[in-house]
């Protein structure tokens, strides 16, 4: 009959096995989700240990008449003990009264030199007390000062960390702003080159070699407004050429855009090179 | 550590768009999971029984006193009785219900037992084949998803690259990572759901091909069971 034993499946089996399979589904994408997101707070939960449970034992009182039997054994032992006690009291209360009255005698003289010395000590304790108070503010008046003193370099040394971040901060600024400039000229020049590189129609006669640069003036609404040529390359068709490249481009609409000082900078006398095999000749 | 920021950060940042895609495939992927445990549990079950009961079945143990020990499990357990063990009871519930009728031909008998087996086989074929075409759905469909998503993505990176006067690769890198997070969460989806439907697919068909097997064995028992008793009345 092992058919109908008890397999483990028997559990897993309830309801169609639903529960454990969306139990497992949910456990894997946690898994997924803990490994993507890696989150450092749940690994601290994760790390946490099970807290140990003491077990704490006594004894349980066993054989109660023995105990009663040892307690009455221990009652009559302290009756006669008492009785003894009683006994020795009233003979040590005789010899103690005649003693005490010596002892009184004693005592009394030796109070009255107590109360000598100590009347001496309070009058040194004093004057003690009086220098040590003196002392203390002294010393208290010193500490102020380089309080004050510490404050003071204190307040100068963060001064002088602010104006440094400051300046640190301003260079940095200096420097992006630079970079941004930069690039915004880059990219404002290769408009230009491009818009320019168009236009240009490039005569039979243009060899390999031959270079021409040009001399361009320019107004911020991006018209030319002159242009000249700064250094022939020997072949006047391909210096016209590049000449009438940049009059016919005309303007630079894009350049409307750049801020002033940028403009002022690097666009108002622009310089182009022409090189034929710029065009893949 | 600073990856992981990422990666929530991403997701965070996401479009609406992507944010819908990434929540329906997460939905999708748990969804099948669910699925391939559920049926992993099932078929496990049905070829453990299909193994347990053949062995059983041909221990040469009395066909009756079979019948009775399953009466009795259903009695104590509340369990329900599956698969090859299904088929039995039914068609032999019905073969000895009908044989009891006076004057029944045996043929009779045999064809209204072939019946009720054809039935019950077409129940137990029915739970093993349940979901799996969800499986298949998942598989094919959740690719597209992610790969929607995707697309959107690297579209709206190039929108917000057109919308810049200086190109750079830093503004359009969080888009397209985001993007490519959505086609890898469906394939996520998808590679488990197709490797699952082709395996219980696989394993729905075996288990099938032996219910068939033990259905046509066990027709052919009865069968002879007819056969020799009409012979003993004419006899």
């Amino acid at each position: 009959m092992t058919m109908f034993a008890f397999h483990p499946m028997a559990l897993l089996l309830k309801h169609e096995g639903y529960p454990p399979a969306v139990l497992a589904a949910i456990l894997i994408h946690g898994l997924l989700l803990y490994i993507i997101l890696d989150n450092p707070f749940l690994r601290n939960d994760m790390v946490d240990l099970d807290t140990p449970v003491y077990i704490s034992a006594t004894t349980a009182e066993e054989n109660p008449q023995r105990l009663r039997r040892l307690q009455q054994i221990q009652q009559e032992q302290a009756r006669e003990a008492a009785a003894q006690r009683q006994r020795e009291q009233e003979a040590a209360a005789q010899a103690a009264r005649e003693e005490e009255a010596r002892r009184q005698a004693e005592l009394q003289e030796q109070q009255r030199l107590e109360q000598q010395r100590s009347e001496q000590e309070l009058a040194q304790r004093r004057q003690a007390e009086q220098e040590a108070q003196r002392e203390a503010q002294r010393q208290a008046q010193i500490e102020e000062q380089q309080r004050l003193e510490r404050q003071r370099q204190e307040q100068l040394a963060r001064e002088q960390q602010a104006a440094q971040q400051a300046e640190a901060e301003r260079q940095q600024q200096l420097a992006a702003q630079r970079e941004a400039d930069a690039r915004a000229v880059d990219t404002y020049s290769a408009i230009v080159h491009n818009t320019v590189t168009r236009n240009w129609v490039i005569p039979p006669s243009a060899r390999n070699g031959m270079t021409a640069v040009l001399a361009i003036r320019l107004v911020p609404t991006g018209e030319v407004i002159s242009v000249e040529i700064i250094q022939s390359s020997g072949d006047a068709a391909f210096d016209r050429s590049v000449e009438q490249a940049v009059r016919r481009a005309a303007r630079f609409p894009e350049l409307q855009g750049m801020s002033t000082s940028l403009f002022e900078a690097s666009f108002r006398n622009l310089t182009l090179t022409f090189r034929p095999e710029d065009l893949l000749r | 550590m600073g990856e992981s920021m990422n990666i929530w950060s991403m997701i965070i940042g996401a479009t609406l768009i992507g944010k819908l895609v990434m929540f329906s495939l997460f939905v999708l992927s748990i969804l099948s999971w669910v699925i391939i445990v559920q049926k992993w549990i099932i078929i496990k079950d049905a070829e453990k029984e299909v193994f347990n009961f053949e062995k059983l079945f041909w221990s040469g143990m009395d066909l009756s006193q079979l019948f009775r020990d399953g009466t009795n499990k259903l009695k104590k357990e509340d369990v329900s009785i599956i698969g090859m063990e299904n088929l039995f009871r039914s068609g032999f519930k019905e073969f000895t219900r009908l044989r009891q009728q006076p004057g029944i031909d045996s043929d009779a008998v045999m064809e209204g037992s072939q019946r009720a087996m054809r039935v019950a086989l077409a129940r137990e074929e029915r739970v093993l084949e349940r979901h799996l075409p969800i499986l298949a759905t998942v598989g094919s469909v959740s690719v597209y998803i992610g790969l929607f998503g995707t697309v959107w993505g690297i579209m709206m990176a190039f929108f917000d690259l057109a919308a810049q006067s200086q190109a750079s690769l830093a503004v359009v890198a969080p888009g397209i990572a985001e993007a490519l997070f959505a086609t890898e969460m469906g394939l996520f989806a998808a590679i488990p759901a197709v490797l699952a439907f082709n395996r219980y697919s696989a394993s729905v068909n075996s288990i099938t091909d032996s219910y068939y097997t033990f259905m046509d064995e066990f027709s052919s028992i009865l069968h002879r069971q007819a056969h020799t008793r009409r012979q003993e009345k004419t006899a």
